[in-house]
């Protein structure tokens, strides 16, 4: 049975720190850990594809016993993709023609030194989740990779729409305090006689 | 010679005090940060787990795992900073969170033209000189298995004031075949603001905000340029 929280010892944590958690696992679902140290990379933790070959990797340890099997970071064998980057370009929103169903829009290019040049998007390749977001001024990105999966190669297209969080009522509520104390400052402009 | 990542990726990694319990898809998704249809894979997902002592959440594009002590957020796929969005994001809710360190990762798998130049990057890292006085090479065979170079922004007769580090990694690739892997861990201390007595996390999503770009791009350039120098080609940029 998998026990309470372990913490491996004289590991400092850091910014990709070690840590190793492991807890009752609820019905139904796995149990996540992550393990940087006690010869365990970002690598290992990103790639490893399974249970067996992470127990190798650290066949001393003596916190091991307490490691859940599956890890929520080891993708199966077949789920892991290889995506080329081919270009990412960071886009916005000029206006939205709702007669063409595009948007024109202006593209920078994160990867070289290209212009920044200005086009239009057909909506059909913005996902239904991101259709409230199309407005002017709305940031997406158009990624452009080259995917090998399960032995075959495909050309892929991403589009996705910047996502920020919602205001809550505080900030809401001090942006219009700081409006009030604005408009409480401003005074009409004399008019020249 | 330009050489492309097969595989590049990135994580940010927030040290900190958090409750994983939080972290729901749902949560994300109430405040804007998860679409309608990535909250409904991420929920559908094997991996999605809502507990006390950790959560995590994984989409088509990103993997977020939150313990007590850590926040990591992976990308997925092809690189985009929408991976940068979302750490932003999460953290801009958390106003009241401490974070005193945060890691801005970046990690390349790099396919080697051939295996002589696979073995030459890691001569030219861990010479062998060495190692084959001790070891023969009639029956040995030394390899390297892991190099971590830490780099401090000081000269070495000054000490750093802040713990702030970058730490280069390099292996043989496990995913690609005479591949090398490439990670830099551009580490960032984050220390406590007493006068304003709230949580430092929005100043993390700010860092993250203005340098998380940079790093990435950085992060490209030292890698390609570490490979170049190694097989004596000169920087590519």
């Amino acid at each position: 049975m998998l026990k309470s929280r372990v913490a491996l010892p004289n590991v400092p944590l850091d910014g990709v720190g070690a840590v190793f958690v492991t807890q009752e696992p609820p019905p139904g679902v796995r149990v996540a850990w992550k393990a940087r140290e006690a010869n365990w990379s970002l690598q290992d933790v990103a790639v490893n594809p399974d249970y067996e070959i992470a127990k190798r990797q650290i066949p001393d340890s003596p916190l091991f016993d307490v490691l859940p099997p599956p890890s929520v970071f080891a993708p199966s064998p077949g789920e892991i993709v290889r995506s080329s980057l081919i270009q990412t370009w960071e886009g916005t929103v000029v206006r939205v023609n709702e007669e063409s169903h595009a948007m024109e829009v202006h593209l920078n290019a994160k990867i070289g030194q290209v212009p920044e040049h200005a086009g239009e998007i057909d909506l059909q390749w913005v996902s239904e989740q991101d259709k409230d977001l199309v407005q002017p001024g709305a940031v997406f990105y158009l990624t452009l990779s080259r995917r090998v999966k399960r032995g075959s190669v495909e050309n892929n297209q991403e589009l996705r729409f910047r996502r920020l969080p919602s205001w809550t009522k505080r900030q809401m509520a001090q942006v219009e305090q700081d409006a009030c104390m604005l408009l409480s400052k401003m005074k009409a402009k004399p008019i020249a006689e | 010679m330009r050489y492309t990542a097969e595989i590049f990726g990135s994580t940010i990694v927030a040290v900190g005090i958090f409750n994983p319990a939080m972290f729901s898809v749902d949560m994300l998704k109430e405040n804007g940060l998860l679409g309608t249809e990535d909250a409904d894979l991420a929920r559908d997902q094997g991996s999605y787990v809502l507990t006390r002592q950790v959560s995590t959440v994984e989409t088509e594009w990103v993997r977020l795992q939150v313990l007590e002590n850590q926040l990591l957020i992976m990308s997925k796929g092809a690189l985009s900073p929408a991976v940068r969005d979302i750490a932003v994001g999460i953290l801009s809710l958390l106003s009241y969170t401490n974070i005193s360190a945060v890691g801005l990762n970046f990690f390349g798998h790099y396919k080697m033209s051939s295996r002589a130049d696979y073995h030459r990057v890691g001569d030219v890292f861990a010479p062998k000189t060495i190692w084959n006085d001790i070891f023969p090479t009639e029956n040995h065979n030394t390899g390297m298995e892991t190099l971590t170079v830490v780099v401090q922004p000081v000269r070495r007769d000054e000490t750093a004031v802040m713990g702030n580090v970058k730490q280069i990694t390099l292996q043989p690739s496990k995913l690609i075949s005479d591949g090398l892997f490439l990670s830099c861990n551009d580490h960032h201390v984050v220390e406590a603001d007493d006068h304003t007595k709230t949580g430092t996390a929005e100043r993390v999503a700010r860092l993250i905000e203005a340098k998380w770009e940079p790093s990435w791009v950085e992060a490209g350039k030292l890698f390609e340029s570490l490979i170049s120098k190694a097989l004596g080609e000169g920087s590519p940029c």
